[in-house]
């Protein structure tokens, strides 16, 4: 899990699909709709 | 929470965004990586899109009056938040755009209907404040009828405090018993921290003790200093009451 974790805040969400921890992110967000 | 559903015409289709946070633990390392999905807001016109906005908000002076409440009657202040407030409030006829790059394959052109509220909303604060004060009043509370954001309730002696700023809730009571049930209720209807004793709220630290609370804001002053790169500079001390003569 830790391993997982982006120090960067991606401004843009190509930049954040490039990364496992910043896509899971979204996916846990989108679960909650 | 939303339907995927044909675009419709004559409506304003409000485009989403993702945003990304990192959450920092005390010493400033990343613990979670936060996306939010959030509507563009700025694009809704009142009257057509939205009519009310407006939620009320506690001011600082009825927290000072709780706690003060609660050390006179020799109570613990306790408190929970509730997780991703806005997305519980109930909204109508409100299309949002699909996320970008998670457009569904089948069916790229169409867009959500929302029947609940999403963060960027014009109508987003209202309709939180909305859905937990009707769930309270719905459970025996009376609303303040000057401060709106307090809600307390009676049984017999004993009585349930509960002050409400937007997703936090602080709350006390005479019985003990009533806090737990409070706890319960709030959490089989939202998804809600745990309960814990009130340690920090709106930016002040408290620290409840036998024979009186300090309410101070150690940790804002310190990311102040920080922030102004004065963490070394020299410390004075002085006095700020006045001695009784």
């Amino acid at each position: 899990m830790i391993g997982l974790l982006s120090v960067i805040e991606p401004t843009t969400v190509n930049e954040a699909l490039s990364d496992d921890g910043w896509i899971l992110a979204m996916q846990e967000e989108l679960n909650q709709f | 929470m939303w339907d995927l559903v044909p675009k419709p015409l004559q409506k304003n289709i409000i485009g989403t965004k993702w945003v990304f946070r990192n959450k920092l633990n005390e010493q400033g390392d990343v613990t979670r990586n936060k996306a939010r999905l959030v509507a563009q807001g700025y694009s809704q016109q009142e009257g057509i899109d939205y009519t009310e906005t407006f939620a009320p908000v506690v001011r600082l002076e009825a927290i000072r009056l709780l706690i003060s409440y609660a050390i006179n009657h020799g109570i613990i202040l306790y408190q929970m938040d509730v997780k991703s407030a806005f997305l519980n409030g109930v909204i109508e006829e409100v299309f949002v755009k699909q996320p970008p790059d998670f457009e569904d394959l089948k069916y790229p052109d169409h867009v959500f209907k929302l029947k609940k509220s999403l963060y960027g909303l014009k109508q987003a604060p209202r309709a939180w404040y909305d859905r937990l004060s009707n769930f309270l009043i719905k459970n025996d509370f009376k609303r303040g009828q000057v401060d709106t954001t307090l809600f307390r309730r009676t049984l017999e002696k004993d009585i349930l405090v509960v002050q409400i700023y937007v997703d936090d809730i602080i709350f006390s009571s005479t019985n003990a018993s009533l806090c737990k049930d409070f706890s319960k209720l709030m959490q089989d209807e939202f998804e809600m921290s745990m309960m814990g004793e009130l340690k920090f709220f709106l930016g002040i630290q408290v620290n409840q003790f036998k024979d009186g609370v300090y309410v101070h804001q150690t940790k804002y002053t310190k990311e102040l200093l920080k922030k102004f790169k004065l963490e070394d500079c020299k410390v004075m001390t002085l006095q700020c009451i006045q001695p009784a003569s």
